[in-house]
């Protein structure tokens, strides 16, 4: 793979007493057009009502960049459909837009988020952007101030970081002592800056999460706004490869524990028998833990030239309902469902390879539980981390 | 003294059938026994597969096999290894 992966990593935490945040963070991958497109939306005001404003934004625009829509067109549609707020008789929400082209064509529209920044090789570069007035007040609906739009293109280079955030990084820590005025852009910038100087391989996840939780540092750990960062990284894709299930014909059993051995990445086991054949094939001893750490999800085990080996069906059941319930790796209990998708989050090209040999054991009717088929197990899971994590994946198999 | 070597399966059918609660009071066996048992685990013993009826979970003590192993049968099998009665020998 020569071209480069592009990592979209998102942090947020919502106003301190807030049960909904009023930023929101959306982000879509288009297969056939070879685009991401993410947006960013902030709402007038906090909880739900911004929430509201701003999924409305964040999901037009995605919508109208996705089918070419004009810039303009899209912006007056969004400040027309927005409801207008009761008490400040205005509808308003900010947006950055970013689409990502082929993996490298970057264009950015900006309306009121604070810029973006772009770090390359150590320096902050800032594009020649483009100002766009959505001209005719009336025709946009009752907008606070003549909106507009900055518009901004460049050609993503290797190890790029595209970071963008809501007003509650900026406006951090506005009104203590320490700093009057906030954190700032420039404090941002700077805070950015060291951030990566110090550890060069940050993800794109580490590094929102660690703008936002210095942002709620100096809010005295009381969020005062939603704080919401989002950062893209263009780099190498980092490769996981997850084997589960044993072939159909044990005349495979040989290449599969030869591509599993040669694969150049992490690497997965999931499922006793899967791990009993590579193990075997080559010549490795499993060593299993017995701590019972969870009732539900057996526990893991360890090899020479493996990563992690886990259980089969129970434990990619349960990876699969972290995922769907939007569940975050670090605040998971330790368990090898949370040590898989911990290792599936810091990777960004994920390759199944799945035995398609079904357990005549697990078909059995005297089962407390029912076991699904492990060819659906992982379709489902592979959809899930393209939708939400839009990962590159693929399923091969044996 | 005699030794016992204790393998637990920790595979899908032995763990929802049981393997769980094995697991969960191991610690109780392991201070029961002390250093005259080895524990150890395994990914799956291939035992579910075997046979009309699904007899997991399964844990094999020297080698000899549980079947439908609850934490009382286990008990009564590594003391019976520790007794040296299994595999017809003690006597």
């Amino acid at each position: 793979m020569n071209r480069y992966f592009v990592e979209i990593g998102n942090y947020q935490l919502a106003k301190q007493g807030e049960l909904a945040a009023g930023d929101v963070f959306m982000s879509r991958k288009l297969h056939d057009s070879d685009r991401i497109i993410s947006v960013l939306s902030d709402g007038l005001g906090s909880g739900i009502k911004a929430g509201v404003l701003a999924t409305l934004t964040a999901t037009l625009a995605t919508g109208c960049i996705a089918s070419d829509m004009p810039i303009r067109k899209t912006a007056r549609l969004i400040m027309k459909s927005l409801p207008v707020c009761s008490e400040r008789k205005i509808s308003y929400s900010t947006f950055t837009i970013v689409d990502i082209e082929k993996g490298t064509e970057v264009r950015i529209i900006e309306y009121d988020n604070p810029p973006y920044l772009l770090i390359r090789e150590g320096v902050d570069l800032e594009p020649i952007k483009l100002d766009i007035a959505v001209t005719g007040r009336e025709s946009i609906g009752r907008h606070p101030k003549k909106p507009v739009l900055h518009w901004s293109t460049f050609k993503a280079q290797f190890g790029d970081r595209l970071i963008f955030f809501s007003d509650g990084v900026t406006q951090a820590g506005m009104g203590t002592k320490a700093m009057p005025l906030g954190w700032g852009l420039k404090g941002v910038r700077d805070f950015t800056n060291d951030l990566i100087r110090s550890r060069s391989d940050m993800s794109a996840r580490e590094i929102a999460r660690a703008i936002v939780l210095r942002a709620a540092y100096y809010d005295g750990g009381e969020p005062k706004d939603d704080i919401t960062c989002t950062t893209a990284y263009f780099r190498q894709a980092r490769r996981l490869l997850l084997a589960s299930g044993p072939p159909i014909h044990p005349e495979d059993d040989g290449e599969l524990a030869a591509i599993f051995s040669a694969f150049d990445g992490k690497k997965i086991i999931c499922g006793g028998t899967t791990a009993n054949i590579i193990a075997r094939e080559l010549k490795k001893r499993i060593r299993v833990s017995l701590k019972a750490s969870d009732p539900l999800i057996p526990p893991p085990s360890a090899m020479e030239g493996a990563d992690l080996i886990t259980e089969g069906i129970l434990t990619l059941g349960k990876v699969i309902e972290y995922i769907e319930q939007d569940f975050k790796p670090e605040s998971l209990d330790e368990n090898a469902a949370a040590m898989i998708l911990q290792l599936l989050v810091d990777s960004d090209a994920i390759e199944f390879l799945v035995g398609t040999k079904i357990n005549e054991a697990h078909q059995d009717p005297t089962m407390p539980v029912e076991l699904e088929i492990r060819r659906n197990v992982i379709k489902r899971l592979a959809a899930l981390l393209e939708e939400k994590y839009l990962k590159e994946v693929t399923v091969r198999f044996i | 003294m005699r030794k016992a070597k204790v393998t637990i399966c920790v595979g899908t059918a032995c763990y929802v059938l049981g393997g769980a609660e094995i697991l969960s009071q191991l610690e109780e066996l392991k201070a029961a026994f002390g250093d005259k048992v080895e524990w150890d685990g395994a990914p799956c013993l291939g035992l579910c597969k075997c046979g009309k009826e699904n007899k997991a979970p399964f844990a094999t003590v020297n080698g000899k096999v549980v079947e439908k192993a609850t934490l009382a049968a286990l008990k009564a099998s590594i003391q019976e290894a520790l007794a040296g009665k299994e595999n017809g020998q003690g006597k």
